[in-house]
């Protein structure tokens, strides 16, 4: 094992979920090790509990600082801040409290990659309505067009949103050209830093057919300086075929204009497994797709084929080693 | 029993008459009646190296033999170069497109009725340049047949999308998005889907029309102030609708496997889904008409015109949906 294995925190998620079992499963499977080290923050009493639903036999091992781990398989390292106390546990159900302690472990796993002492971060799937009874839910969706992005990975299909969780009716008028061209050059900066030396991007349109007032105003113009900038960016193309080109490898990554067009295509196309990035933080910043899963927590059955891949994935990314697909 | 369809072939320098020549050199089990220029379909013929006979409809519908198609004849004002549409000839394309429609009309007082029409691509350009406000067949139809309200339906094997708004720009979806717009899309939609594919209590799936259909208001008001008061007051009338949901999570299995159809509030919230299941195979049905119409999915493809190598399976489906809705059998379903 190389030592350019970079560290990541994953964020253990919500308590009363499935996170902690399918953290477990697959630090288990050894997978994620190969491409990173990684480190949990969280509880390791919850983890310890999730080991057994998981019907595994590993040690959980409290850590003071991400340079005590052990960097193996077979011993789960974490960080616990002692912020969480198992009385208030309710498995499979929303609670305040467990609202609040993701939101404390954000935090925490977040100070990790902004002190540099992690390379990445993963955030273990959280309830949003327990996040919300905490009136801390703010702090986790909060992406700013211009600032942040999402970027959802399905396989060979990426997506970067240039505007997120926007009522429908105020997006066509935040899509300017200065707003395409500084997604662009994050866009292509971050595509060359996670190992494409040459990155090649598609720009959806707005309108039907890629057709209309902002593709001849904004994004032409936008994606024309990228072009000038060395970027190799193309489009508008229309939105009902850039995704199909996209799984097709006639491109690394498509630039979606809102929300809905490429949930869309990622949701979809058909290919089990996402995870998503939030481009905007010095540091690597994943998520998995799914949810808390209520109805299986505790009984063993969640896959941790979703979770496994995120950390496999955000391993490679941050180490500069490409996409795997 | 064997039908007689209408066919237009559309913009004469594109693909339409090719993929129309293509297709019925093995045959076909009904009559296949183009309203288009006998001239230029003999030309595309010899340019494609294919066979063609042409022949006049008689009184009762015939299957075509190999290399046969039955001409109604609407003559070109200038001969046609394949790729290069021309704004003399848009005058006899829209001609042929009224002729065609008015031979599908009930009461029509000839035995020569077509039981549904087949459309090719039209160039909307150049229709345009000839100085015709044209801005797509759905409306042009809707003019000619003096229908009220017309939607646009894409299907393919096992899923059906409607459009409650087609060709507008983004910008002006959320302003076309109202009550009346909505009651009557939907009720037109439920109705077809009874009347023309035999689904007796249609379940129709509704998209919202902001992120996440809304998220209780935080992320657009539409689906608060007029989705749902729609969609209750249609439920109160029987239809059966579910909605608004998440246009993302819509599209998946989930929700799709119990649904006869879906609205999509816009144009690509639902056709690109679509491009995913059935590229080439998707067809384009305008529900609202008097008469049944079916089309193509593809545009004129200028570039490929004369070359062979235009895929006539859009065409294929098209006139396939044609068939089984005029026979009443459902469309799209295995049977």
């Amino acid at each position: 094992m190389s030592e350019s294995r970079p560290l990541i925190a994953t964020m253990i998620g919500d308590p009363c979920g499935i996170g902690p079992e399918v953290i477990a499963k697959a630090w288990a499977s050894g997978e994620p090790h190969k491409y990173s080290r990684p480190v949990l923050v969280g509880s390791a009493a919850v983890m310890e509990q999730a080991v057994g639903f998981a019907g595994l036999d590993l040690p959980v091992r409290v850590i003071d600082s991400v340079d005590q781990i052990s960097d193996s398989p077979e011993v789960i390292d974490i960080l616990d801040s002692g912020k969480f106390n198992m009385d208030d546990l309710t498995l499979g159900e929303d609670n305040a409290t467990c609202g609040q302690v993701c939101a404390d472990w954000l935090k925490e796993a977040d100070e990790l990659a902004l002190s540099g002492a992690v390379d990445g971060t993963i955030m273990g799937p959280i309830s949003s309505v327990s996040m919300k009874m905490a009136g801390v839910l703010d702090q986790v969706i909060n992406i700013e067009p211009g600032i942040s992005y999402l970027f959802l990975i399905s396989g060979p299909l990426r997506v970067m949103h240039l505007t997120d969780h926007i009522p429908l009716r105020e997006t066509c008028d935040l899509i300017t050209s200065d707003l395409v061209f500084s997604a662009l050059q994050t866009m292509d900066s971050r595509l060359k830093e996670w190992g494409l030396p040459a990155p090649r991007i598609g720009v959806s349109g707005l309108n039907a057919h890629a057709f209309g007032e902002e593709e001849d105003k904004e994004i032409t113009p936008g994606v024309q300086r990228a072009q000038a900038a060395g970027i190799n960016a193309t489009g508008p193309i229309a939105p009902d075929s850039i995704f199909r080109h996209c799984i097709e490898d006639k491109y690394d990554a498509v630039l979606a204009m809102f929300h809905d067009q490429g949930h869309i295509a990622i949701k979809t196309w058909g290919f089990v497994g996402n995870c998503a990035l939030i481009v905007g933080p010095p540091y690597l910043h994943m998520s998995v797709a799914h949810g808390t899963a209520y109805d299986i927590v505790g009984t063993g059955k969640a896959n941790h084929e979703m979770m496994q891949a995120a950390m496999v994935l955000t391993g490679s990314l941050a180490a500069g080693k490409g996409f795997i697909d | 029993m064997t039908l007689r369809l209408a066919v237009t072939p559309g913009e004469p320098a594109g693909i339409g008459p090719d993929v129309l020549i293509q297709l019925i050199q093995h045959g076909y089990p009904h009559e296949l009646v183009a309203y288009a220029d006998p001239e230029l379909l003999q030309q595309r013929a010899e340019q494609l190296g294919l066979a063609l006979t042409l022949k006049q409809p008689g009184t009762d519908p015939q299957p075509l033999a190999a290399g046969e198609l039955a001409v109604h004849s609407v003559p070109l004002t200038e001969t046609v170069t394949v790729g290069q549409p021309k704004p003399a000839n848009a005058a006899s394309v829209l001609k042929a497109l009224a002729l065609a429609t008015q031979a599908c009309m009930k009461n029509t007082a000839t035995n020569k009725q077509c039981a549904a029409l087949i459309t090719g691509p039209m160039h909307k350009g150049v229709i345009n340049d000839a100085g015709i406000a044209f801005s797509g067949h759905t409306e042009y139809l809707a003019e000619l047949t003096s229908a009220h309200r017309v939607v646009m339906m894409l299907a393919t094997k096992g899923l059906r999308v409607a459009l409650a708004t087609t060709h507008l720009p983004l910008s002006q979806v959320p302003a076309a998005i109202t009550q009346t717009a909505l009651t009557e899309t939907l009720g037109i939609l439920h109705n077809e889907l009874e009347t023309k594919f035999g689904i007796s209590k249609p379940r129709i799936l509704v998209c919202g029309l902001n992120p996440h259909a809304g998220e209780g208001g935080h992320l657009g008001r539409e689906e608060i102030d007029i989705i749902i008061p729609v969609i209750d007051s249609l439920r109160a009338g029987g239809l059966n609708l579910i909605g608004p949901l998440p246009a993302d999570t819509l599209f998946t299995p989930k929700y799709l496997d119990t649904a006869d159809a879906v609205l999509a509030m816009y144009h690509d919230q639902g056709l690109p889904v679509l491009k995913y299941q059935g590229f080439g195979n998707a067809v384009n049905i305008t529900l609202g008409l008097p008469i049944i119409r079916t089309s193509v999915d593809h545009g004129v493809a200028l570039d490929l015109a004369g070359t062979g190598t235009a895929n006539s399976g859009s065409l294929s489906t098209a006139l396939s949906y044609a068939v089984e809705m005029a026979q009443g059998i459902l469309p799209g379903k295995p049977h």
